[in-house]
């Protein structure tokens, strides 16, 4: 199996990053409803921690993805597809890379803002970049929580319209990511 | 003679005393959020201060603090400090120091010992601190303090949170006082 992608499927890089982030991102919307619906306790401190530094880590993901597409060509679009149906899958999927830079990146401005450090996993701190400032904090909550549902139905959308390649048109697009 | 030598203590100039500029000055603290630092500081203090720096084993230092007036630039974070498992300030709205001896360490280095009371238990610390006159400003002198306490020694922090995990056992004092002469 390739590292990198060739005309007929993703390469193993491009695959373990995909599963990898769609993994991390469940765990990710289970951590953050949990947590925020949990009295103030050292265990609910204890996985802000862990949502805050995971988040850092999938922006990093995201970015890497991102330098890894456009440094790797991609597995062609099936031939009998409509030029519409490439743009919009092209536009579907810019869209999901840019909810998943928006998302730990508006993490970090409420962190930021809150005036709370951010430890990544106890290796490096993570830079505040904006100073504390409770109006900034409460604006990134609401947009964080907008994000994360637009984040969810666009992740079922993306689901839907692999399944709908797979199961209704018959072609190899899901298989490709396999 | 003997009586000269007796009466020389009183002939002592009196003690300077000092008062403090609000704006110019702070009583803060760097406590450890999963082992990374943050800062807070209290805004509501009064400061006692009579201190001259030629005979520092008679200088006096007080200070009360109101723990509800903590601020760590989080609303959350600070209204959970004023709970029973942290300052408890509904039952102990204050916090004091109050020294017991001055000893001087080079020109501007002292230290002072004292009682730091908070959440009702007491304990003696030492806090070593600078006595600097500041140069553009006659008169002006500014202290600044630093030490480090474990809030465990005042209950700070009880119960599921007498734990390290997530929020540090030391807490930095950290303070800056602008002083002039009453």
């Amino acid at each position: 199996m390739p590292w990198r992608n060739s005309a007929r499927a993703w390469g193993t890089g491009a695959k373990f990053f995909h599963w990898g982030s769609a993994i991390t991102i469940m765990l990710m919307f289970l951590l953050g409803i949990i947590m925020i619906n949990l009295p103030l306790s050292p265990l609910k401190l204890e996985l802000f921690i862990w949502h805050k530094a995971i988040g850092i880590t999938l922006l990093g993901v995201a970015l890497m993805r991102l330098v890894w597409r456009w440094s790797s060509s991609l597995p062609a679009p099936p031939r009998d597809l409509s030029k519409t149906a490439v743009r919009l899958a092209r536009i579907g999927h810019y869209w999901l890379y840019a909810l998943m830079i928006a998302m730990p990146f508006s993490g970090w401005v409420i962190n930021s803002a809150a005036n709370f450090p951010l430890n990544w996993f106890d290796i490096f701190e993570v830079p505040p970049i904006v100073a504390p400032n409770p109006d900034v904090e409460n604006l990134a909550k609401q947009i964080h929580l907008i994000l994360a549902i637009v984040l969810g139905v666009s992740i079922a959308g993306h689901i839907l319209a692999a399944l709908y390649h797979h199961k209704i048109r018959r072609d190899d697009v899901l298989q490709k990511m396999l | 003679m003997l009586t000269l030598l007796f009466y020389c203590p009183s002939s002592y100039p009196a003690n300077p005393r000092w008062q403090i500029s609000s704006e110019q000055s702070r009583l803060g603290f760097t406590a450890y959020y999963d082992g990374r630092p943050f800062e807070g500081e209290f805004h509501s203090y009064q400061v006692e201060v009579e201190f001259d720096p030629q005979y520092p084993d008679r200088g006096e230092l007080k200070c009360i603090i109101e723990t509800a007036s903590v601020d760590t630039k989080n609303r959350e974070r600070d209204e959970a400090l004023r709970l029973q498992e942290w300052f408890n300030s509904t039952h102990f709205p204050q916090a004091t120091f109050r020294s017991l001896s001055i000893r001087k360490h080079d020109e501007s280095s002292f230290n002072v010992n004292g009682e730091l009371t908070l959440k009702g238990q007491t304990r003696i610390i030492d806090i070593p601190f600078q006595w600097n006159p500041v140069k553009q400003q006659a008169e002006r002198v500014q202290l600044t303090a630093s030490t480090r306490i474990d809030r465990r020694d005042f209950n700070i922090g009880s119960g599921e949170w007498n734990d390290d995990e997530t929020i540090g056992f030391e807490v930095d004092i950290v303070i800056t006082l602008m002083l002039k002469p009453t």
